[in-house]
């Protein structure tokens, strides 16, 4: 089976069997948008919420598609229409957007929470139902995401794990 | 009867090591504070003999209390005791009226030689 | 030399002074043990390969985070394999006598170690570095590094990173760790022309 790499502020693409791999993801969250008719799944490794405001004039010199969660939705939903995925039935899983640093009185900016929080917002906008999704703790995360069988595996080191 | 002290720092463990040192060496530690507000409050509650002050902190940092004291009780005795040993940062330390200035990690003698000299009236 | 030749053997440098000097204070945590360091190297780290700074992605490291403001501002992260700390705090001679939560050692630790290597650059410039307190989470290295890179301002898609090890001999093996530094890039500038102001007078 090949297993795709997805780095940080990547987009990857896979069909039909495969396998979408997100290693040690922090406050990214790492979305998957599947289509499971035509059995055609993308992963995008999205690193900050917004591409205004917060963080200005960034979008004009990033040439990563999925630096950031609210311009990562759309180009990962292009990404997977272009390798034939129908419009009408495509699903949304996503792991990812933990708080490491989470001790520290509430002072530290919670990028995970926003970055969790701006892919649902997106995604929602775009009408895009979410069939899973783990977020948030205070631990990294390994993200994958298989084809035929569209399941989520995510392991975070120590013993916890989960699919979904 | 035995110098009391109380003991600024945000760690756990380093206020337990300065404990255990200074109570072997004959000193009482009558309280312990883990940030620059607490340690304000407490030295004002407990009016210790010595106080051994930590700068990073949070909430409050260490030159801060360590001002905000002395604007109160300018006879307060206090020995910094922080591992930012930066010139500029030592000098505001003993012009605001720090009594000595140690920087961590430190040898246990120093420390028990730093109380001692300030106890006698000497300064670093 | 060239502006970019010049500015890397600047950080470079930088990079020596400050674990040659959190080494010392490392050494005498550990009760005045041999640690040995590394030359640092100096990279620009595409924010896609930021996750492999540490080798394995993967791999479980205890990690501090500690942002530091000054005349030059960033983020340091301090690490060790988990099964170092350990191993660590068996030579630190206090740690037999004092039953201490292991967190505690550990913030401890980086923060004499990170200020240490602050120190050592404050004494480059004569600027005063104020570190914060370490935030420390035990977990896979490239989520660390991740999530420190997007605490910080970033204006583009990749970080210059001063990235030292340092190791001891404990049995048979070394036990390593690492301190990296993460300077923002606004502030490196002034930090570079400092130091030429201070080297080159």
């Amino acid at each position: 089976m090949i297993e795709e790499i997805v780095r940080t502020g990547e987009i990857k693409v896979i069909s039909r069997e495969g396998c979408l791999t997100a290693l040690g993801v922090g406050s990214c969250v790492a979305l998957v948008l599947y289509d499971p008719g035509r059995l055609v799944a993308g992963m995008a490794h999205i690193f900050l919420p917004f591409s205004g405001n917060g963080h200005k004039s960034a979008m004009a010199s990033s040439f990563l598609p999925a630096k950031f969660a609210d311009t990562a939705v759309e180009a990962l939903h292009a990404a997977i229409l272009k390798c034939g995925a129908s419009t009408g039935g495509i699903l949304a899983k996503m792991a990812g957007g933990a708080n490491l640093f989470d001790s520290f009185q509430g002072q530290a900016l919670d990028v995970g929470k926003l970055n969790g929080e701006a892919v649902k917002k997106a995604l929602s906008e775009m009408g895009i139902p979410v069939t899973g999704a783990t977020l948030g703790g205070n631990f990294g995360r390994t993200v994958r995401f298989y084809l035929p069988s569209m399941r989520m595996k995510i392991v975070c080191g120590f013993s916890r794990e989960a699919s979904i | 009867m035995a110098t009391s002290v109380l003991v600024v720092d945000d760690t756990a463990f380093m206020r337990l090591t300065l404990k255990n040192l200074l109570t072997k060496n004959g000193f009482s530690v009558v309280g312990e504070a883990e940030n620059g507000e607490d340690a304000v409050q407490k030295y004002f509650e407990l009016k210790p003999d010595v106080v051994t002050m930590d700068i990073t902190m949070p909430k409050m940092d260490g030159i801060v209390a360590l001002k905000s004291i002395l604007q109160r009780d300018p006879s307060a005795k206090i020995i910094v005791c922080s591992a930012m040993g930066q010139k500029p940062l030592v000098i505001e330390a003993l012009a605001s009226g720090a009594k000595d200035f140690i920087v961590k990690p430190f040898q246990p003698d120093r420390v028990v030689e730093a109380l001692n000299k300030v106890m006698s009236g000497g300064s670093a | 030399m060239e502006a970019r030749e010049w500015q890397l053997d600047v950080l470079k440098e930088a990079g020596t002074v400050g674990i040659g000097n959190a080494a010392k204070a490392l050494s005498s945590m550990l009760c005045d043990r041999m640690v040995y360091v590394s030359v640092p190297s100096v990279r620009f780290v595409p924010l896609s390969e930021a996750a492999w700074i540490w080798g394995d992605p993967e791999a479980i490291i205890l990690a501090a985070y500690v942002p530091f403001t000054g005349g030059l501002s960033g983020s340091a992260v301090f690490g060790l394999p988990e099964d170092a700390v350990r191993t660590f705090m068996r030579f630190m001679s206090l740690a037999a006598e004092v039953e201490c939560e292991m967190y505690s050692i550990f913030t401890e630790m980086a923060n004499i170690v990170v200020t240490s290597y602050l120190n050592a650059l404050s004494s480059m410039t004569g600027w005063v570095l104020r570190p914060s307190v370490p935030r420390v989470a035990e977990t896979m290295a490239g989520a660390v590094i991740e999530s420190v890179l997007a605490l910080m301002e970033h204006t583009n898609d990749s970080a210059t990173v001063i990235d030292t090890t340092f190791s001891l001999e404990g049995g048979h093996r070394l036990l390593g760790g690492r301190l990296i530094l993460v300077p923002d890039k606004m502030s490196l500038c002034g930090f570079l022309q400092a130091v030429e102001a201070t080297y080159c007078r």
